[in-house]
């Protein structure tokens, strides 16, 4: 399969990340049946380094039922790790040391893009967020 | 028993100190005011938010907790700095939860400090100041 690429814009800093096909291929799959998207994104509070969308997208993969629609279960994320989380119908994005929690502590969520490029300057964006409050944030299908 | 005003979007908030269960942590709280920093939300730990000030810190940590609750005013030697809670929160970070000093708590109706503090997520950082209300 054609690896596909996807462009993250995260206030005015873009990136490219890959997408991960062969670890969640429907959720990615959905996901880029659904592009272009575009929300405000805030910074998490219970998960480190990750800030995440606000605007519900709902790509069609959860089911209501164990595993609530979670592929590729990852329950820790690298810098530069999108995820997608089905309960909630958010994407969240690492930008440094994170793990997507809760109250109840880490969940598993799906991996569905690696960033690729340097993250230093959409990480300073991303770690911006926690005193600059809600920024734009879009993700847009890459053409090869 | 001390008493601390502290001043966030526009309100006023009254405050004690738990002096009786944390003494030295309490003191030099106490003689850092008045404090004036940014706060912003915690990243690892929920509902709290942290003032970024600079306390001078005694070396031993007192009265601590592994639960906290809304209101809990939490001073955190060795990641200096005030934390406030104003809902479901815990200390934690990349390692878990972190039990950590309780040093006072907020009085009153805590609704409008924590739909104040709410506001930080999407807004930024607000500036929080803290002092004395009591000899």
């Amino acid at each position: 399969m054609v690896e596909r690429r996807i462009e993250i814009e995260l206030d005015g800093v873009v990136v490219t990340a890959r997408l991960l096909d062969e670890v969640s291929p429907k959720t990615c799959g959905a996901m880029w049946d659904a592009l272009p998207y575009e929300d405000r994104v805030t910074h998490g509070k219970w998960s480190g380094a990750m800030f995440h969308t606000n605007t519900p997208i709902d790509l069609g993969v959860w089911d209501g039922r164990y595993p609530h629609g979670i592929e590729g279960r990852c329950a820790f994320q690298a810098p530069g790790e999108v995820v997608y989380y089905a309960p909630a119908k958010e994407f969240a994005v690492a930008y440094g040391e994170a793990q997507f929690s809760w109250q109840t502590g880490p969940l598993f969520v799906t991996p569905v893009a690696v960033i690729e490029d340097d993250l230093a300057a959409f990480a300073q964006k991303g770690e911006g967020l926690l005193r600059q409050g809600a920024k734009r944030f879009a993700i847009r299908r890459k053409r090869p | 028993m001390k008493r601390l005003a502290i001043l966030f979007e526009g309100l006023t908030l009254a405050a004690e100190l738990h002096e009786d269960k944390a003494p030295r942590l309490c003191a030099a709280f106490w003689g850092a005011l008045p404090l004036e920093g940014e706060a912003t939300n915690v990243v690892w730990g929920g509902d709290m938010l942290r003032l970024w000030v600079t306390i001078p810190e005694p070396p031993e940590p007192e009265n601590v907790v592994a639960l906290q609750n809304a209101g809990d005013i939490l001073f955190v030697p060795g990641w200096n700095g005030l934390r406030l809670v104003y809902g479901r929160a815990q200390f934690r970070g990349p390692r878990g939860p972190h039990p950590v000093p309780r040093v006072g708590r907020v009085l009153g109706n805590l609704g409008e400090f924590a739909k104040a503090a709410r506001r930080v997520e999407w807004e930024g950082a607000k500036p929080m100041r803290i002092a004395r209300a009591s000899a």
